[in-house]
Parts: structure tokens; sequence; C-alpha cells
């Protein structure tokens, strides 16, 4: 084999796995919960998904976001784990992080509520609502994510507000 | 009518429990002592951890069967390894999965497991030849071992990760040299390879593709390839 010497300079190979994690859990683990894995699975799957993340890490290119290359693998790992456990309803927030106790427990609440709502939601809107909403990808980058037309992203997003609205308007009247 | 506007009230409830939404600090920390336990117990660089995981199962069941047993195994490996690394995410996923979830808790006898038997051969597979034919069958190549093997290509691959392409060459030299050109991780060497031409735009890079592609025509690595060879053909 020949071998010339021409030290190459792609950023892209110092995105390191201690940053993806550390900038990206949340991501994954909300995905994760949008994709309709069942809470108590959340923890296993976001450790499947980041051991895929360790192992091909050096396979990303850059070509698209790694936003957009954490979803299709948290995507595949959603779908192997949903399969695995049947639909289950989902179980209130155990996060605890504010100081405030009673911020944590309006927090808590609002959590509680928003997973109620999408809940109700289909996982086509569930998906597109959450990536739009939650993780603020624009509807295109979403569109490119699930491989769909703008419109029908733009569709889903429109009926899923409709849906998630009214969800949570019942469970909290004024 | 439809109300397609989430109005502030919705609003900031988003605001207010989205963090909620995702893990707590604890949870992070846990979740990474996971991740880094899960990733250590085999070489982390990409190439070869693929490989790795079909390997440590492969040495699982051939330690508990019989000499001869072993030996239609062992002749068996490179035909499984080889379409076992042609497994995609999907699949990868499912063997992490199952491992890591295997490590934690047990799982009872009716767990699926489909990538294992992939892996290894079915009792009727194994009993059948092992009686029969099991002088026959190649032994293993018994210049190199599996773990040497794996630390090369792990080396290698670990120099293209570190863009230190020479070291990389050097791995894969000795690689070479002590499989014979009868490694079971050939394939993941010549995709190192082929990549590391590539990042060079040495002139021969393309004709190595195409050779790796026709000798693994299924490979995994193939997209990846091709997309960094285009990659560096662009920037030349």
């Amino acid at each position: 084999m020949t071998a010339i010497a021409a030290p190459m300079t792609d950023a892209l190979e110092a995105l390191s796995f201690d940053d993806v994690y550390a900038n990206h859990v949340g991501f994954v683990w909300r995905v994760l919960r949008a994709c309709g894995v069942p809470a108590e699975q959340l923890e296993d799957a976001a450790q499947d998904v980041f051991v895929v993340v360790h192992r091909r890490l050096r396979d990303f290119e850059g070509r698209s976001s790694i936003t957009t290359w954490l979803f299709a693998i948290t995507r595949k790992v959603a779908a192997r784990h949903r399969r695995r456990t049947p639909a289950q309803e989902p179980p209130p927030s155990e996060h605890v992080a504010a100081s405030d106790p009673f911020d944590q427990v309006a927090r808590s609440e609002a959590a509680r509520t928003i997973a109620a709502a999408l809940d109700r939601l289909d996982e086509d809107k569930r998906i597109v609502f959450a990536l739009v909403e939650l993780e603020q990808v624009s509807v295109a980058e979403v569109a490119r994510m699930l491989d769909i037309n703008p419109n029908t992203a733009h569709s889903r997003l429109r009926l899923a507000r409709a849906e998630f609205a009214a969800a949570v308007r019942r469970r909290s009247p004024r | 009518m439809i109300d397609n506007e989430l109005g502030a009230d919705v609003r900031a409830l988003l605001a207010a429990g989205r963090d909620h939404l995702g893990p707590d600090a604890a949870t992070i920390t846990r979740l990474r002592s996971r991740i880094d336990a899960a990733v250590t117990t085999v070489p982390t660089s990409a190439s070869a951890a693929k490989a790795i995981g079909v390997k440590l199962a492969i040495v699982a069941v051939t330690a508990v069967v019989g000499a001869g047993v072993y030996r239609y195994f062992a002749a068996r490996q490179q035909v499984e390894v080889s379409s076992a690394l042609q497994i995609d995410v999907d699949e990868h996923v499912d063997l992490e999965t199952r491992s890591s979830l295997a490590s934690q808790e047990p799982s009872p006898p009716s767990e699926p497991r489909q990538a294992v038997p992939d892996v290894a051969p079915s009792a009727a597979e194994a009993s059948e030849p092992a009686v029969e034919a099991p002088i026959e069958t190649p032994a293993p190549e018994p210049g190199i071992s599996l773990a040497r093997e794996i630390e090369l290509v792990d080396r290698a691959a670990l120099g293209l990760r570190r863009r230190d392409l020479d070291s990389a060459v050097e791995a894969l030299h000795m690689y070479a040299d002590e499989t014979k050109g009868r490694g079971q991780l050939a394939q993941d060497a010549a995709a190192i390879e082929v990549e590391v031409l590539c990042r060079r735009n040495d002139t021969t890079a393309a004709a190595q593709l195409a050779t790796f592609e026709q000798q693994w025509p299924h490979s995994a690595h193939r997209s990846h390839l091709r997309a960094t060879c285009a990659h560096h053909e662009e920037k030349k």
C-alpha cells in the first residue's frame, strides 16, 4: 500500500463522544419518549443509543446535522424497544432538579401535563410536535429527518398543535 | 374550527415542563456510567467494535462446547462473522440492547435471541457436521489469535480516528504480515485501508474501493467508504 503523508484537518473528527453525550442526552431522551418508549425503558434505550453512537461516531461525516444523525439512531432503537414491550400509560415524570420546591412541583406538573397531552397524539404527529416544539428543530429539518414532504410536516405540526392544546386545556380547564 | 396556534398558556407550559421531560442529573450520571461500562467491555474503535461484539459471542459459544464442535465452529467462523459484520444499525442496536440488558438483569429463557443464534449454529446444525466431519474442516489459522487481530484492527482504527494515518498504516501492515491474508477481520482491515487511501487522496484509492466492493458487495462499510472517498475527492 502506498502511504503519502497528508495530514487531514477534518474538524468533524474532533467531535467527541463526551460532547455529543453532554449536549444531546436530553434530546435523545425526549425523542425516545416521543417515539413511544415506555418510561421504565428509557434508560436502557438511551444506553443503547449512546453505545451505538460511541461506536459509530467515526462514521459521522457531518453531511447532516448531529441531531438528524442521532434522531435516525434513536428512532431505530425506539422501534426495537417498543416492539419488545406493550404500550403502557406513561408514569409521571420523576425529575427532580429545581431548588424551589414550589417551582419544582409546578415544573413536574407541567411535565406530567405535557407527557399526557403528547400521549394523546398519534406517533406521526407526536414526533413532529416534539421535534419542533420541544427540540426547536426547524420544520424543514424535521421533514428531512423523517424523509417526508415539508408540507406534510407542516400539516402534521398544525394538527398536532391543535390536538396538543386541546388536550392540555381539557386537563387544566380554566 | 381547528385552533392551530398553541397560545401563550400552552407555550408557557412547554417552557416550564420541557427540561423535566429529560433525564435528571442523577440519571445522566448513572446512564453515562452504564454506557462507559458497556463500551469498555470491548475495544471502542468503530470499525473493530462492530466485529468484537460478535466475536465475543462466538468465543462464549465455543467455550462451552466440546473440542470437536469447536473445530466446526472455527471453520464456520469466517463465514458467520462476515455476514454478521454486515448488520445495519438496527441489528447492531439489537445486539447491544440484549447484551446490556443481559448484563443488568437476568433475562428469562424466552427472551428473544435473534442475534446470537445468527452467530452460533443451532444445535441441529452443530451436531451433524461435528459428528460426521469435524476432522476434515480446516482448523483456524494458528499464526494469529483473534485477540491479536482485534488489537491490530483496533489500533489501525484508532490511528484513523486520530488522523495518525502512518500509525494506521503501520498497524495494517502488521495485520497483513501476521494474518497472511487469512484474518477473520480482513473486511474491517480492508475498509480501514481504503479509508486511509481516500483520506490521503492516494491515486489507487478508487481502485481499492472498487476491489473492496467487489469482494464484500454487501458490506456495512460500503456506504461510509463511498461517502468518505467522495468527500475527499471533492476536496482535492
